[in-house]
């Protein structure tokens, strides 16, 4: 019987293939666009999830101050205000696991004939365990070389490539600022970060070495910025404020005073951006699947004119014994056909331009099974529901009046 | 005497129109029994055609009772009634009212479809029955690739498809020359005899009346009195 009526349905959508056709691209459309939609939005997602990833979990940062000197105001981290010793502190409060301070500079490093200016960070050993950020090849240096002021250097990936290419670059030397600096490891490869900024163009040196011999500090022991990790994300909220009291008190400032550093929750804000980026890709799909209901209102209005244009087929059938539900159900398997036929030419549609996207655009596409799931189960909602109301009509109609007819 | 197929007992049908109630049947008394040979007869708006539509159970009447092989359809569904047409009673159209678009075997097996029989079942049914009308070679044309006498050939095929005990032909021959004709009535007759259907056709043509062993006259919504049997 469903065999039957499916040989029905695709006799009765190939009688007029222009309006089939015609029909079936709203759907087309419809499902392409949500199977798009999902994609870029599942890309833009994973991005952002790889670089939270990459981050390191529950982080606060903390900036040293600001300054207004003769009404010029500077932004954060010109003036000297956190110290290591800070840090030191910072990691004695209970709601904190990790501490890192970090003076950090930009500088034209040097190996051989290659060259490149890139971002030099003086670190604790600490650093690599708040960022989650192993040694990939080699070793890291650990507090005896911090408390040697040693030149030694850890390497980023991209570094690494761009200045040593396929050769091994551990144990050779690097001249930072005419210095000799002995590579101990190569970093982990860590990718882009919420700024879109490449992580692995780094290179990382002994706070002290970056402090006394590297770049030089105001004030012995002075670091831009500290990194602290919460216990757990319960405990960020508490571990912020705890920070924020203790360098406070630390340096001592009078109660009407502002900061003289600013702390940032890192977690929070790559949390906003991730719930934002969620936003926007249900935001996608939502409006892709308007599309897809003003497909599916295109197959209700084309049932209607078929039902009427079928009006006298559909008498005959009951003079000769169909009853309700067998009209019914091939009206509906009609419309169902249809829509489901355009929902596959959508997938493949969805699937071709969005490919055609990440070759063209080079963005970030990720297309799911449940994705594909998704619109295909929508199509056939919009098809039985578009196309429910036209069969109801058909299966309604009185024998004798379908009859006469012509 | 054979077994009773039709009962009809002081049907009464009228439609109820802006003017008020039309009436078109008046308080019929009819009884068909199998094997019967009859034509229906009267002139336009003599409410032949509703008499015919409700011995299909297309239409039902208003009052009065209608009884098809002991059963009462007045007291029955859409669908019960539907099953009814598809089991027992094949229609002939004047107009053919073969689906334009799908073969003759199809067209022909279209009721076994509704009386859920299989397909292959269905296909080999059609072909006999196709044969039996004298059109097997065709059976892949469509309605439209052959003649009229052979398209209603077809439809008095599919009118057979489940071995209905009561065949109903409004008009059969009212769109085919006389030659046609003769051979329809013929096919009629011959599927009367041989297999004991009872056959009743409205006509308003005296030589197809000619050829029915009886004759129910209608006159403004009554059977007339009966003449005299047979001519």
């Amino acid at each position: 019987m469903l065999g039957a009526l499916l040989q029905e349905a695709f006799r009765a959508m190939a009688a007029n293939r222009l309006r089939t056709f015609l029909t079936m691209l709203g759907m087309v459309i419809g499902v392409g666009a949500v199977v798009l939609m999902l994609a870029v939005g599942e890309g833009a997602q994973f991005i952002v999830r790889q670089a939270i990833d990459s981050m390191g979990s529950n982080l606060i940062m903390v900036v040293s101050g600001s300054a207004t000197t003769g009404g010029l105001r500077l932004g954060a981290g010109n003036v000297p205000s956190l110290t290591t010793g800070d840090a030191q502190a910072i990691g004695e409060l209970p709601s904190v696991t990790g501490v890192a301070p970090v003076q950090p500079g930009s500088t034209q490093v040097m190996s051989g004939t290659n060259n490149w200016n890139t971002t030099v960070s003086g670190i604790t050993p600490s650093f690599l365990e708040v960022r989650n950020w192993p040694v990939a090849q080699g070793s890291a240096f650990g507090d005896a070389e911090v408390r040697a002021v040693a030149r030694v250097a850890l390497v980023g990936r991209t570094v690494a490539q761009l200045l040593f290419g396929d050769d091994d670059p551990i144990g050779r030397t690097l001249r930072i600022r005419d210095s000799p600096y002995l590579i101990l490891g190569v970093l982990s490869a860590k990718g882009q970060s919420l700024e879109g900024r490449d992580q692995d163009d780094t290179v990382l040196v002994p706070i002290t070495t970056a402090q006394r011999k590297l770049f030089g500090v105001p004030f012995p022991g002075t670091v831009r910025y500290v990194l602290v990790q919460a216990r757990s994300p319960a405990l960020l909220l508490r571990a912020q404020n705890a920070v924020t009291q203790l360098l406070r008190e630390r340096h001592r400032l009078p109660e009407a005073s502002p900061s003289d550093f600013t702390v940032r929750n890192l977690t929070a804000i790559a949390e906003a951006q991730a719930e934002a980026t969620r936003v926007m890709s249900i935001m996608l799909g939502a409006i892709a699947c308007v599309s897809l209901l003003v497909g599916g209102i295109g197959i209700m209005n084309i049932m209607l004119v078929s039902v009427s244009e079928r009006t006298r087929e559909i008498g005959i059938r009951l003079a000769i014994g169909a009853r309700e539900r067998d009209i019914l159900m091939q009206f509906l398997l009609e419309a169902v056909t249809m829509s489901v036929a355009g929902c596959l030419l959508g997938v493949a549609l969805g699937v071709g331009s969005a490919a055609a996207l990440a070759a063209g655009a080079k963005l970030t596409v990720i297309i799911t099974g449940p994705a594909i799931g998704l619109a295909f189960g929508v199509a056939l909602v919009v098809g039985i529901f578009f196309g429910y109301y036209p069969a109801r009509k058909a299966s309604r109609l009185r024998p004798i009046e379908a009859l006469r007819q012509q | 005497m054979g077994e009773e197929v039709v009962r009809l007992e002081q049907a009464s049908k009228h439609y109820d129109t802006e003017a008020g109630s039309l009436p078109v049947l008046h308080d019929v008394d009819l009884v068909l029994e199998s094997g019967d040979l009859v034509a229906i007869t009267g002139p336009s708006g003599s409410g032949k055609s509703t008499l015919m539509n409700v011995l299909g159970c297309l239409d039902t009447l208003s009052s009065g009772r209608y009884l098809l092989r002991g059963e009462d359809t007045g007291a029955l569904d859409g669908d019960a009634l539907a099953r009814l047409r598809n089991r027992y009673l094949g229609f002939v159209f004047q107009g053919f009212n073969l689906l334009p678009r799908q073969s003759l075997l199809d067209n022909v097996a279209l009721p076994m479809l509704y009386a859920g029989v299989t397909r292959h079942a269905r296909e080999r049914r059609a072909e006999e029955l196709l044969l039996r009308v004298g059109l097997s070679g065709l059976a892949q044309r469509r309605p439209t690739q052959i003649s009229g006498g052979q398209q209603q050939r077809v439809a008095v095929a599919r009118a057979l498809a489940n071995q209905p005990r009561l065949l109903l032909a409004d008009e059969p021959t009212g769109n085919l020359d006389s030659h046609t004709s003769e051979q329809i009535m013929a096919l009629f007759l011959d599927l009367n005899a041989a297999e004991g259907i009872t056959v009743v056709v409205v006509t308003h043509d005296e030589r197809v009346a000619g050829y029915c062993r009886r004759r129910v006259q209608m006159v403004d919504g009554r059977v007339a009195p009966a003449p005299t049997g047979p001519a």
